[in-house]
């Protein structure tokens, strides 16, 4: 009588509710749409992978495990992927790692004992994560294409001599002699230390250091106990040896600062069946450490992924797989992302085919013509390159790439913000503060704008079907859509602690962008027309800590973008010096063009921002009331 | 050849909006429709289509099992109808079998009247999508619908409020009652047989919250469903926001009596370390076999900040359940050790001895429970749990 209901985690409805942590692997693994970094992760390599919120972090080290892979080869999306070589054992960071830390220091534990009981309980953590890797090992049914490592297959009396070993090995009492019994018993080690802890407040401090030297959970070696284990694991299976474990530690920006350096000094551990794949925030204090022992490991060459897209071309490809993979799954019928979402009127040097038509084209002529009449300032620049509008419209080869299509973006916005200069007062406001015109609209702009981040994909994607029926979504929904989106963004933006930056009035890390996104709309929609505005901006070596703390945040929640030099490295061990701009979903609320603008100092911006006294200018969502 | 029917249950959401709280007064519910959030971690309904859409979950039929809204409330009740239908279509178009609980008449006549159930009345297709169905439910307080499978008897067992003092109890009248007998023998004897209402047929619980409101006349109601007359009985009810599964007082036919905890509403302090905010799905064997109804159900909680998961120790009714056998606990555990000393290993999972003791995947979760403590204290066995489910047994 019940329907199938084949809907995985690709019909997520909320913005920002998709969090891959609390999916199960195997329901990850059913809509996984691999990016072209997955390639990259499932080499025998150390990897460090680095993105902000919402990534797709997670779900890549998930896709490492042998959970994920077990009915990979049902999944379309990943065939003629590389295999995975190796065994994934996943390990989240706890959040609460970090609460344990200040807990212990308040009960009055000295530094020491409070990192060591939390050390404790991450190595224990480790230790049933790899415990349950060799369990999915254990548990497969048929060997999928893509794990290269076989199902390992134990007699029950093998299983429990393993187990026991195990258990002498790690200091756990089991009661069952398996792999699930050894998994319990390290969760009841667990408990037991906190247990521990709580007893040991009410005991004298004097003995208090033998006994955490007494106890077996505390001040053991990860990397040691881990090694341990995996000699016993071969000593039963004979045909494991040889193979290689990846730890794949994710979110390690949660990770209180005590386990990252224990973990750093796990690193230098010779065992080369293990690999390391660690998944942190764009900017911490110590990346740039991880990436240095990463490299230093002996035995392995280690990679370096980053999952932001500082030029929208990089990242675009992949959005429109995940959004017509959306599309697909909603409407059981294999629609044409773009028959649904239309074209759009921003340009996009892709080498992914984009569709446009002679609207397209006639509707962007409109905003040249459009801006030529109410623009003075762009009404020079035609003129410097022929002698009427139509004239610069029927430009063709080199100077029409370089003179019309190069500023087509800044045509679009000017058109659609500026207010005309026949129509505005000296000193007022040049840029208009109605709603979003559907500039942003269409298949490759919306896919910009989603910059490569499935959760805001599968969020926006799924809000825009949800209403959609059966047809095309139109333009005014869309732009619905994306102002809803950036809103709740914004909303994240305001839970984020932030310090009081000089010369920035409102507190909060909001102001910043609201600071950044206002200069750059000035440049851009009201000041005199040029080709090539300011729309990005540089840390320079003036920088205040304050803006420094500020600019970190706000890249490790996506709200801006790192931009490599062409060819550089992708991650970023220091701020100064480095290329960022906005977000494009939040920079679409500036009025922004979807493409990279020239950089100033950011000193210089803020500096300018102060004098003006723009830091506090209302942004265009409290102009709108949005 | 035996299929199944799948069940969604959810009961007692209690939605309600943040002006009709008086200053001070705690939140009923973890729905709060002026501005509702869409976080599973905020609002067990996004929450629910979030598990829904992981989980690939589906069912016939989404049983709700009253108080929609708290005191009664017109904005919550048509935002609980509007999810409420919503959730059943994202179930696989699942029919909804719906009754009224005393939070969902305005019994006191704050927001209408002298007419309790105005804003019940105003909804769209409220209860059945029949008006035929739906003026026999107002004025009869008893309609039986019959599905391929399953004949469902749906009872008004709020149907008195807004009538003196009846809003503190339930009720089933001698003329609904002999209304119900009337239907029963008018329709088909060969289904499964489920009747749903608000309120408790008879107290349960371990707690005393001082609860004088289960349904007068509720012995009356299960002595017609004992009997066996009109089949075996799945008795599915709310209102105490205590989930358990418990047989009926008398005899082997009486009725199974799923008492499904609440949706969403913030449980009493007195509930808040023994029960969970719970999603339920049944399953039903058809056809209906000889003796008490049989069945499973998978149970989830929902956390606040996190969303559902599978329901943990202390949740109120355990992830995997079941309901139907009628081997105590202790004879399973016996035969469980039989089971396993047969196989000669030294653990074994547990789907094994499902196979070798079907009887357990009947069994409740009160006869399970007594089950495993005395497979470990008079056998030495030991049953691992992880994530709610029951994966292995063994001994050290």
């Amino acid at each position: 009588m019940s329907m199938t209901n084949s809907e995985g985690v690709l019909t997520q409805d909320a913005f920002s509710s998709f969090n891959a942590r609390a999916v199960p692997a195997r329901v990850l693994a059913k809509d996984f749409i691999p990016p072209f970094q997955f390639a990259t992760l499932t080499r025998r390599a150390h990897t460090v992978i680095v993105g902000p919120r919402g990534s797709g972090k997670t779900t890549l080290l998930k896709m490492l495990t042998p959970e994920a892979l077990r009915d990979s080869d049902e999944s379309e999306s990943l065939q003629g992927q590389p295999g995975v070589g190796f065994t994934g054992i996943f390990v989240p960071t706890d959040i609460s790692w970090s609460a344990q830390l200040d807990a212990y220091r308040e009960l009055g534990f000295s530094d020491s004992q409070a990192s060591s009981l939390v050390y404790a309980s991450f190595t224990t953590a480790v230790l049933r994560a790899f415990v349950s890797a060799v369990h999915q090992r254990v548990t497969i049914q048929t060997q999928p294409r893509l794990l290269l490592v076989p199902k390992l297959a134990f007699e029950p009396s093998t299983e429990a001599s393993l187990a026991r070993s195990w258990a002498d090995s790690w200091g756990l009492t089991l009661r069952i002699p398996s792999l699930l019994g050894v998994r319990a018993a390290l969760s009841q080690q667990l408990v037991e230390i906190g247990q521990f802890a709580t007893k040991e407040r009410h005991l004298s401090v004097e003995d208090r250091g033998k006994r955490f030297a007494d106890h077996p959970a505390l001040d053991r070696p990860l990397m040691a106990e881990l090694s341990a284990g995996l000699d016993s694991l071969e000593s039963v299976s004979p045909e494991s040896i040889g193979e290689r474990w990846a730890l794949l530690f994710d979110e390690l920006e949660l990770a209180p600062a005590e386990i990252r350096a224990e973990l750093l000094r796990s690193l230098r551990s010779v065992d080369e069946r293990f690999l390391f794949k660690l998944s942190i925030s764009p900017f911490g204090a110590d990346l740039d450490q991880f990436t240095s022992a990463l490299s230093a490991m002996p035995g392995h060459d280690h990679d370096e992924v980053s999952l932001s897209y500082g030029r929208k071309e990089e990242g675009i490809g992949f959005s429109l797989e995940l959004m017509a993979a959306i599309l697909a799954r909603r409407r059981h019928k294999p629609d044409d992302l773009a028959f649904v979402l239309g074209p759009s009127d921003f340009p996009v040097e892709s080498t992914v085919a984009v569709p446009t038509n002679g609207s397209t084209e006639a509707r962007r002529n409109r905003y040249f013509r459009a801006l030529y009449r109410d623009d003075q300032t762009f009404k020079r620049y035609v003129h410097r390159h022929s002698q009427s509008i139509e004239e610069f419209l029927a430009l063709e080869g080199d100077s029409r790439a370089q003179f019309v299509r190069k500023v087509t973006p800044i045509v679009i916005v000017r058109s659609a913000f500026r207010i005309p200069d026949d129509s505005f007062a000296a000193g007022s406001r040049r840029y208009k503060t109605r709603k979003n015109p559907d500039i942003y609209r269409g298949l490759t702009s919306l896919a910009t704008v989603l910059e490569g981040n499935p959760r805001y994909i599968i969020g926006v994607m799924n809000e825009l079907l949800d209403e959609a029926g059966q047809g095309k979504i139109g333009g005014p929904r869309q732009t619905a859509e994306i102002t809803r989106a950036a809103n709740r963004f914004r909303a994240l933006l305001t839970t984020i602690p932030a310090p009081v930056v000089p010369g920035i009035r409102r507190r909060g890390l909001l102001p910043i962008i609201d600071m950044l996104g206002t200069f750059f709309r000035e440049r851009i929609v009201a000041d005199d027309f040029t080709p090539d505005p300011i729309g990005s901006f540089i840390v320079d070596s003036h920088v205040s800590d304050e803006i420094l703390a500020a600019i970190g945040s706000l890249l490790n929640a996506g709200a801006l973008v790192y931009v490599p030099e062409p060819g550089g490295v992708a991650i970023l061990t220091s701020l100064r010096g480095k290329r960022f701009r906005l977000n494009y979903l939040l920079a679409s609320q500036y009025g922004m063009p979807l493409r990279l603008e020239r950089e100033q100092s950011i000193s210089a911006i803020v500096e300018r921002q102060r004098i003006k006294g723009d830091s506090n200018q209302p942004s265009i969502f409290e102009i709108l009331g949005d | 050849m035996t299929s199944h029917v799948k069940i969604a249950v959810i009961s007692d959401i209690h939605a309600y909006t943040a002006a009709q709280l008086e200053p001070g007064e705690l939140r009923p519910s973890f729905v709060e429709v002026s501005n509702p959030s869409d976080l599973p971690g905020q609002n067990p309904f996004s929450a629910l289509k979030a598990l829904i859409d992981q989980e690939s979950l589906t069912a016939d039929f989404l049983v709700c099992a009253g108080d929609m809204g708290d005191k009664a409330h017109p904005d919550a009740i048509r935002y609980s109808w509007e999810r409420v239908r919503a959730l059943a279509k994202q179930l696989g178009d699942a029919t909804i079998v719906v009754t009224s609980g005393n939070h969902d008449l305005d019994s006191r006549y704050m927001y209408n009247d002298y007419d309790a159930k105005a804003t019940l009345q105003g909804l769209e297709e409220y209860p059945f999508d029949s008006g035929a169905k739906n003026n026999e439910y107002w004025a009869r307080n008893a309609v039986v619908i019959e599905t391929e499978a399953v004949r469902w008897a749906v009872l008004n067992s709020a149907a008195y409020h807004g009538y003196a003092e009846e809003w503190k109890h339930g009720r089933i009248s001698k003329r609904t009652l002999a209304y119900l007998e009337e239907l029963l023998k008018s329709t088909s004897q060969d289904k499964l047989n489920v009747l749903v209402c608000h309120h408790h047929v008879y107290k349960i619980g371990s707690v005393d919250l001082g609860d004088y409101s289960a349904m007068e006349a509720g012995s009356a109601l299960l002595q017609l469903l004992e009997s066996a007359k009109y089949g075996n009985w799945l008795v599915i009810h709310g209102h105490r926001h205590w989930p358990s599964v418990t047989y009926a007082p008398g005899s082997n036919s009486s009725p199974v009596v799923f008492s499904a905890g609440s949706l969403s509403a913030v449980l009493y302090d007195e509930l808040a370390d023994k029960a969970r905010n719970q999603f339920y799905i049944l399953e039903l064997d058809t056809p209906p076999q000889a003796g008490r109804m049989r069945g499973r159900f998978k149970a989830w909680d929902w956390v606040s900040d996190e969303g559902f998961s599978p329901a943990q120790a202390r949740s109120g009714l355990p992830h995997d359940g079941g309901f139907g056998s009628t081997k105590a606990g202790s004879t399973l555990a016996d035969d469980i050790h039989v089971a396993f000393g047969s196989l000669g290993d030294q653990f074994a999972p547990w789907s094994k001895m499902v196979e070798l003791v079907p009887d357990l995947l009947h069994s409740t979760p009160n006869d399970m429970a007594v089950c495993i403590s005395r497979l470990d204290t008079h056998y030495g066995l030991i049953v691992l749990e992880h994530n709610g489910r029951r994966h292995q047994i063994g001994r050290a």
